[in-house]
């Protein structure tokens, strides 16, 4: 995972969680030029919005839902917005702050 | 409009939101049965898609699997001639609704807005309206399961338009019939919305007896609702959500399974219960609607449409010794091959267009108000 300029790039992946494992083939590439200025947690998410035609079943489609804090203090859900995605595990944060200068902070700290 | 046709006449439109990619719902499967079906017939229909959800790419992919298909607005269906217009949309277009007035057209209704509404707890505003539209421009209104016709009725949609037919749906299966089978995994397959009650089967993994026990669920849709129920129950590590399967990923849900929980509460005709009827799964569903059409007596009904009475069902089937299974799924299995299976509704449809295009137009028909229908019933709490 790395920041190209405005652009948040994820290499593929796959992560294991509760028994499955969670795949996104291709690289992603985010452009956080729109995104407000502010802290965000990304997210990996099991994605219900494709349709997945991969017989083995211990793999699941995945994807990635950049999560904002709310005002009420909490960060922001996936499932809470109709994108159909179910929130698996938080693989970095991302400080927008300073759109100017955007820091990447990846690992399980969050 | 997209197209990969020369052609400009077919023996009939299928006027469709969505084709057997990408499917949003039960109508993607119904359009892939069809699609055999009719060809086994020896008809020749032109698919119109229109009012989709699908990208570019989605469509550029559609037009090269699939011979005579229009991608368009309405306005495009007057390119083509066909002695009837089989409208499947779910999705309202005035457009659209002109050329029901103009030319022949048979709906088929997948299933009745104001009752979704009801059942699911969800606003649809205009779509009931549009629908109520619909039938009544249509020569003909196909519902899907004689429960469905007595909706229809009490919603008092036969002022709407009285030419109705009942047409069960079909779906083609090449899958391997095996039955018996074990007692470990459960299933439930379709969009997680409220009136299909997908946490049912999950809450079966709390009960005495079923620690053991593993739930895998194929379907769009994931709620905070869902989320809340896993973290309250624990159930995190037994129960697998698989997304949105098709293909070889729904039937590999199907082979892993070992009875399949219909907990609906309504239910239009049970497309996968007749899916699931073909590959020797039995099922655990309430009487509801369409549901018994399919099925009959070789299913473990739920006495009503509580989890009480679902826990009950499924105690019974967990208890069936393997000849009772063996039985059960027989008997649904031929109840597909005799009436369920993608040749049985294209000869269905066949009948019905060929009469209609004998027969001149019926009267009968008048405009729709909503405000005229009776509401549908809202469920119990």
């Amino acid at each position: 995972m790395r920041l190209e300029k405005a652009t948040l790039v994820i290499p593929p992946f796959r992560l294991r969680r509760l028994g499955q494992c969670y795949v996104q083939q291709q690289a992603l590439r985010i452009d956080l030029a729109s995104l407000e200025p502010d802290r965000y947690r990304i997210v990996v998410v099991q994605n219900f919005w494709v349709e997945d035609t991969n017989p083995d079943l211990d793999e699941c489609l995945a994807g990635i839902f950049l999560a904002r804090r709310r005002r009420d203090g909490d960060w922001e859900a996936a499932e809470n917005w109709p994108v159909e995605c179910r929130s698996i595990a938080c693989i970095g944060l991302l400080d927008l702050a300073d759109p100017a200068q955007p820091r990447l902070v990846p690992g399980p700290s969050c | 409009m997209l197209t990969n046709t020369t052609r400009r006449c077919f023996d009939v439109i299928e006027v469709t939101n969505e084709m057997p990619v990408h499917r949003m719902g039960g109508v993607g499967t119904v359009m892939e049965s069809l699609m055999s079906g009719l060809k086994a017939e020896g008809v020749r229909p032109l698919w119109f898609v229109t009012d989709h959800a699908y990208l570019p790419a989605q469509l550029e992919a559609l037009l090269a699997r699939f011979p005579d298909v229009v991608i368009g607005d309405a306005h495009a269906l007057d390119a083509f001639e066909a002695p009837l217009l089989h409208v499947h949309s779910y999705q309202q277009n005035p457009a659209l609704h002109a050329r029901l007035r103009r030319r022949h057209a048979v709906f088929t209704v997948h299933s009745l807005l104001a009752y979704e509404e009801s059942s699911n707890g969800v606003e649809l505003h205009g779509a009931v309206r549009g629908q109520e539209e619909m039938i009544a421009l249509a020569r003909c209104v196909v519902l899907l399961s004689e429960a469905e016709r007595a909706k229809y009725r009490a919603l008092g949609y036969e002022a709407l338009n009285p030419q109705v037919r009942v047409i069960h749906n079909g779906v083609g299966c090449a899958a391997a019939y095996r039955a018996p089978r074990g007692k470990r995994v459960l299933g439930f397959c379709g969009r997680l919305v409220p009136r299909k009650h997908p946490e049912y089967v999950q809450w079966m993994l709390t009960e005495p007896g079923f620690e053991t026990r593993g739930v895998l669920i194929a379907g769009r849709g994931f709620s905070p609702y869902a989320r809340d129920l896993l973290a309250r129950h624990a159930l995190a590590g037994r129960v697998r959500f698989l997304g949105w399967c098709a293909g070889a990923r729904l039937e590999a849900f199907f082979d892993a399974i070992d009875v399949l929980a219909v907990p609906t509460i309504y239910e239009p005709f049970g497309l996968v219960a007749a899916e699931a009827a073909a590959r020797g799964i039995p099922v655990v569903c309430p009487r509801t609607d369409g549901l018994v059409e399919v099925l009959g007596e070789h299913a473990f009904y739920c006495e009503d449409t509580s989890y009480e009475a679902f826990r009950a069902a499924m105690r019974r089937w967990d208890a069936a010794p393997p000849e009772v299974l063996a039985e059960v799924s027989a008997g649904a299995r031929a109840r597909y091959l005799e009436a369920f299976t993608d040749l049985a509704m294209a000869r269905r449809y066949c009948a019905l267009f060929a009469e209609l295009t004998a027969a001149p137009a019926l009267p009968g028909c008048r405009p729709p108000g909503s405000e005229s229908r009776s509401p549908a019933p809202r469920p119990p709490g």
